[in-house]
């Protein structure tokens, strides 16, 4: 049997009593080869669940695997596995890159630095520049050659767009893509804005408030969801509201209803999270 | 493994070349010390003179016990103050960056999500710190030492420079450091950790020390011997005066004064008493060879602290969430 690269099986984390749940009844199978993008505001959930699955965090409830290993039985295995890029790219500040290609290759035997030397030679930083004099695109570009380097079946990226400008964000998500694609693994990318991601994806994650709210490839995901005028809603049942670009009030529908403008990713997500929005909930049930 | 090694001093460049150099740098001033007071040659009739027990000074042994005083209290006291000070703060700093600044900086996040067993990896990062550490520590220590012995030619002050010098210095900068490793993987912090850790030492220095003075009245006093002829110090720690009695008794200070001090009418000096009465004053105290027992002890129940420290933060290294 083929094991699922990446599941979550009722995952609940709360980092202490009395704190809400970071995340909570989280029930996920990632499919093998897809890119997904793991979307939701800022405190969502998304970096616990990612860390859970690198064995940084140990759920209250449920369980997370990697292909079929549970980080907190089998931390070991489960992390060799595994290629990570961190929320900030955590890079040793006086070591060169290619010195940080050697330190994975002393924990990963397994380690291509060939492909990450290429990888970063491809982005134009050479091997032996300090990381201290990289600029925040080229240390995202090295984190992401480290774990890309590492040949692991999965990869886990916490928000490594969040100080990118956009040409770097275009760059890197081309690598992240390309490389994928060729190898066949399995990656979850983490992002608060899906416009950052959705060129990168085939599948989408919302998680809302710790909870998944929507599960789904892109393609259906799209397919199943449209946007319409709230005006125009006539007692249709919203998934939710929420302000178009133009500043129109907007809602989003489940299905596929004729004349409906089909709905863009950003929408889809942004009609998620406004469901669980206490003062969207609110304004929904306003006369 | 040399690619590690060579990664991780690389890395803690910073430490481990500020502990080389001071280490270095004390333990050169030590032996320059040393050397300087071996020079000072002084003569064996001046060691009465100079210890008071005999009134003449004479010009010669004035002039060299001068010189030997100059070179003893100011530039040698002060390379022992280092050499107290040297081995709890190279290996706070030392220990403390090894888990404490990688959680700080965030990298532990890169190294943990890299190095699968995170034991391995702390295992790593820790020899080369443990062994560069231990050889610029170990020169210092014996450099200290052999200015000990140079200082302490004329006395037998076995306890008085404890730690200072020798293997107990050496234990002491081990024990720092991995206070450093305990305090920098709880904390995730540099700085409250090298606070916390410096503190820490500070009351394992001091119940060592309270230990250490509880052992030694614990133990027997005997009679005491001179240190050498013509010496009057003894060889060993004075506890208190004694006299032995004719019929070979020891009579303590308490019980000879009760004595003394109702002596026969007509006696000017009650003291003078027991003299006249065969009474030989002795020193009590405890040898020098007994208290060689303790340094030993002390060193192993560091290194056995050390170790458990290591132990316990391998056990936080392995739960720890890397911030």
């Amino acid at each position: 049997m083929v094991e699922t690269p990446l599941a979550a099986e009722g995952v609940g984390r709360r980092y202490s009593r009395g704190r809400p749940w970071a995340i909570k009844d989280v029930d996920l199978a990632i499919p093998r080869g897809s890119i997904t993008a793991l979307v939701g505001p800022n405190g969502a959930g998304k970096s616990t669940l990612i860390r859970s699955w690198m064995g940084f965090e140990r759920p209250d409830e449920g369980r997370v695997l990697v292909q079929g290993i549970d980080p907190r039985r089998d931390r070991t295995a489960a992390v060799s596995r595994i290629g990570y890029v961190p929320q900030a790219a955590s890079l040793y500040r006086n070591l060169t890159v290619d010195d940080h290609f050697r330190f994975a290759a002393v924990c990963r035997p397994a380690f291509d630095r060939a492909h990450a030397l290429d990888r970063t030679q491809a982005a134009g930083i050479g091997a032996e520049r300090d990381v201290g004099e990289l600029s925040g695109g080229e240390q995202a570009q090295v984190a992401l050659a480290i774990a890309l380097g590492t040949r692991s079946p999965v990869l886990l990226l916490d928000e490594p767009l969040a100080s990118l400008d956009p040409l770097a964000r275009r760059e890197f998500l081309a690598v992240l893509v390309d490389d994928v694609r060729s190898t066949g693994a399995t990656a979850i990318l983490s992002s608060h804005i899906v416009t950052d991601v959705q060129q990168a994806c085939d599948s989408l994650v919302v998680l809302a408030s710790g909870r998944v709210a929507l599960h789904a490839t892109v393609a259906k995901a799209r397919a199943e969801h449209r946007t319409v005028l709230e005006g125009d809603l006539a007692g249709r049942p919203a998934v939710g509201h929420f302000i178009g670009q133009d500043g129109e009030r907007l809602a989003l529908l489940r299905g596929t209803g004729a004349g409906f403008k089909e709905a863009t990713l950003e929408e889809i997500v942004l009609g998620y999270l406004s469901a669980v929005r206490p003062s969207s909930a609110a304004a929904q049930e306003a006369p | 493994m040399l690619q590690s090694a060579r990664l991780t001093l690389k890395h803690h460049r910073f430490e481990v070349v500020s502990a080389v150099v001071a280490a270095i740098l004390v333990g050169a001033a030590a032996l320059w010390v040393g050397a300087r007071l071996a020079e000072l040659d002084i003569p064996g009739r001046c060691y009465p003179i100079w210890l008071g027990s005999v009134a003449e000074m004479t010009p010669e042994c004035s002039a060299s016990i001068r010189a030997f005083q100059e070179v003893y209290s100011a530039p040698a006291g002060l390379v022992l103050v280092a050499m107290g000070v040297l081995p709890l703060t190279v290996g706070l700093i030392a220990g403390v960056s090894v888990v404490g600044r990688e959680l700080e900086t965030r990298t532990a996040q890169t190294a943990w999500a890299l190095a699968a067993s995170r034991r391995r990896w702390f295992a790593r990062q820790l020899w080369p710190i443990l062994v560069v550490l231990g050889l610029a520590m170990a020169f210092a220590a014996t450099a200290a030492s052999l200015l000990v012995a140079s200082r302490t030619a004329y006395y037998f002050g076995v306890l008085d420079d404890i730690g200072l010098h020798g293997p107990l210095a050496l234990a002491r900068a081990v024990m720092a450091l991995g206070l450093g490793l305990v305090t920098g993987a709880a904390l995730g912090r540099t700085l409250p950790a090298l606070i916390v850790g410096a503190v820490l030492s500070f009351v394992l220095l001091f119940a060592a020390g309270t230990a250490r003075d509880a052992w030694v009245q614990a133990q027997q006093p005997v009679e005491l011997e001179y240190a050498f002829v013509g010496n009057p110090m003894f060889d060993g720690r004075w506890v208190e005066q004694a006299w032995r009695a004719p019929d070979g008794r020891l009579v303590g200070e308490a019980e000879a004064e009760a004595m003394a001090l109702v002596p026969p009418e007509g006696q000017a000096d009650p003291w003078a008493w027991l003299a006249e009465n065969d009474y030989d004053a002795v020193a009590l105290g405890i040898p020098a060879e007994t208290l060689g027992y303790w340094e030993p002890m002390e060193v192993g129940a560091t290194i056995v602290a050390a170790l458990a420290l290591v132990l316990g933060t391998v056990l936080i290294v392995d739960r720890r969430r890397p911030t």
